[in-house]
């Protein structure tokens, strides 16, 4: 009786196993696949914000994972990638890829700080977790428009003091983005 | 049973979503938008398909005692190979759908048909099966999103045509979502009653 049970516990997982295996086979094969292109498309949707904030040469910085600032307003922001620019040879200042906790996750924004301090442009690559047609407009030009110019440490939304026209129905998103903006003029600052 | 009959069952009579009322959760969350309701349901589609095949082609090994564990293993897979295609060639509906796609693991239409369908009858029947349920289930979507997207958004085709500026934000809210739900299935009860 107990032999016979063994067998059974050793074909189910015999049966388990094999299956698993060929999932596991299969996966690998289309992740070689696909490993480069995903990667390609990566690097393209950051050389076309960085291209759409700045206009300069620019050279990747070594930011350790898990670096965050934290703001005046007491909100901590993940910094993920930054970017020293460089044009005609001159220093141009720094992109700074920040992720505010917006509404639904974090929000993937490049910011562009010149070396004055002030926002060259701002580009939000992601806000795909935002509510659709609210907090997911962030991406539209309308909004990101404003932040060019500003002094990068004063952004703030309207409701806050500062002069950012925050989306209709989506102040979490926006704000989100202006403390976004803040940290990444803070981490510039800290650059030198 | 012919193609036709098995085609008329999935798209209107026994339509997942609409009659059978499964997989609701990528039903409400995916229909904000046309292209949303469209890339969710055809990923779905083609996942039901290939995961259909091999459970039915698989039907005489996998024991019963550890079919679950057997269907899922099969269907997540096929789900992340999905997944990473979908961001290596079509990067734009990855990322709008982000979340779903992976989540197409545990839509019940898959699970439910392997279950009910792949695991007793042949290959093609099973492979028929997919496409037509898959093809219901895209077809549930994309009314969901026509309704939804117009009213909600004020567009067509994913923002391609603007018809009016002020729309009832709240159908693309999750609230919205249950409405037009109702209402859809009301409407289909309603046909389906009439024509029997």
């Amino acid at each position: 009786m107990a032999g016979k049970q063994k067998n059974e516990f050793v074909q189910l997982g015999g049966v388990l196993c094999a299956i698993t295996l060929v999932v596991a086979l299969c996966l690998g094969a289309v992740n070689a696949i696909t490993v480069e292109p995903i990667a390609q498309q990566n690097q393209l949707k950051t050389e076309n914000a960085l291209a759409q904030v700045m206009d300069a040469e620019s050279e990747p910085l070594d930011v350790a994972e898990g670096t965050t600032v934290t703001t005046d307003r007491g909100t901590v922001v993940e910094i993920i990638s930054a970017y020293k620019m460089t044009k005609d040879g001159a220093d141009a200042g720094y992109c700074v890829e920040v992720g505010p906790t917006g509404f639904g996750g974090a929000v993937d924004t490049m910011v562009g700080i010149d070396t004055e301090g002030n926002v060259t442009g701002i580009s939000v690559i992601s806000a795909s977790q935002e509510t659709p047609g609210l907090g997911a407009n962030s991406t539209k030009p309308e909004f990101q428009d404003q932040f060019a110019g500003q002094a990068g440490a004063e952004v703030a939304v309207e409701k806050d003091g500062g002069s950012i026209v925050a989306l209709t129905g989506a102040t979490i998103t926006s704000r989100a983005v202006s403390e976004g903006v803040v940290a990444a003029a803070a981490f510039a600052a800290e650059q030198g | 049973m012919s193609f036709g009959k098995s085609l008329k069952e999935g798209l209107v009579t026994n339509n997942p979503v609409l009659v059978q009322l499964i997989g609701m959760c990528p039903t409400l969350a995916t229909t904000t938008s046309v292209i949303n309701g469209v890339g969710m349901g055809l990923s779905a589609t083609a996942v039901l398909i290939c995961s259909n095949i091999v459970i039915s082609l698989l039907r005489k090994i996998i024991p019963n005692k550890v079919r679950i564990a057997a269907y899922i293993t099969v269907i997540a897979g096929f789900v992340t190979m999905i997944d990473l295609l979908l961001q290596a060639f079509i990067p734009s509906l990855s990322a709008s759908l982000g979340l779903f796609i992976p989540l197409i693991v545990v839509n019940c239409i898959i699970l439910g048909r392997a279950e009910a369908f792949a695991s007793k009858n042949s290959v093609g029947k099973s492979a028929v099966d997919g496409l037509v349920m898959g093809l219901g289930f895209t077809l549930a979507l994309v009314i969901m999103s026509v309704v939804r997207e117009l009213l909600g958004a004020g567009t067509i085709g994913g923002g391609a045509i603007t018809v009016f500026s002020q729309p009832a934000t709240i159908m693309i809210l999750p609230a919205g979502g249950f409405l037009t739900l109702g209402f859809v299935i009301a409407v289909m009860q309603k046909l389906l009653k009439k024509g029997e």
